[in-house]
């Protein structure tokens, strides 16, 4: 785990952003889908889903990709410092909850036992259609995770005396990006 | 820096255009699923422009040697 925060911090987080990536790639064609081509939202089920249905249908699918991100954010938070630590920890707690969502989900597809109606339903579907709702999770999971990524990528000098990994790419950012955090604190 | 903050920018417009059409789209739905549809596209589109506030209001310095 010291190695994943420390000389594979960059090759990690490569990964984990060309993961959270591929399935934002899945979304946005399924926004055009529906938005743009004025598909059905049953039938939108972006790229994947037009050649294996039962595979997107599934809540496990989501659930899995919900749980593999909270993992992720959690094993390699140590390698962020300072204000992309805070960042990072901002993304990991909206994951926390947005994982509540599909663990409820999950529960409901795998026990028949619907909490709110004939189909599986999170808390907040019940007032936030579902497209909508998932798209907006999304966006405030990966907003604090691209500003912390940003900030990792061009730390300040205090914060590049802190990290471990070799993920700092030569310059500091700083000036109005201290107004956010102004005192750059220690991984917890 | 500018590379980086181009290819985060290209991400962070693209989920503001999706929120935009979304935006349009959910005229569609009863008011009721469209008000609240508005109400987290309008702040998914908000966070979308807090991440370019602050990515490009960072001010680049080289690392002293």
């Amino acid at each position: 785990m010291e190695k994943l925060n420390g000389p594979w911090h960059e090759r990690a987080l490569w990964a984990y952003a060309a993961f959270v990536l591929a399935h934002w790639s899945e979304h946005f064609v399924q926004a055009f889908q529906i938005y743009v081509l004025n598909w059905k939202v049953p039938a939108a089920r972006g790229v994947l889903g037009l050649f294996f249905p039962a595979l997107i249908k599934s809540e496990t699918l989501h659930y899995g990709y919900a749980v593999v991100m909270l993992i992720a954010f959690w094993i390699l938070r140590k390698g962020f410092v300072g204000r992309s630590h805070t960042w990072w920890m901002a993304a990991f707690w909206i994951q926390f909850w947005h994982h509540i969502e599909h663990a409820l989900l999950q529960y409901q597809a795998i026990t028949g036992h619907f909490f709110f109606g004939p189909m599986p339903m999170s808390i907040a579907q019940l007032i936030i259609p579902r497209v909508e709702l998932h798209l907006f999770y999304n966006t405030i999971v990966t907003i604090p995770m691209v500003v912390a990524m940003f900030y990792h990528l061009f730390p300040s000098e205090e914060e590049a005396a802190q990290m471990q990994c070799s993920c700092a790419l030569g310059q500091t950012a700083s000036a109005h990006s201290n107004l956010i955090n102004p005192q750059p604190s220690r991984v917890s | 820096m500018n590379k980086v903050r181009m290819i985060m920018t290209v991400f962070l417009l693209t989920v503001f255009s999706s929120v935009l059409l979304g935006w349009s789209w959910v005229a569609v739905l009863p008011p009721a699923k469209m008000q609240s549809a508005r109400i987290v596209l309008t702040l998914a589109g908000l966070a979308a422009l807090l991440a370019l506030t602050v990515i490009w209001s960072a001010k680049p310095q080289k690392v002293a040697a």
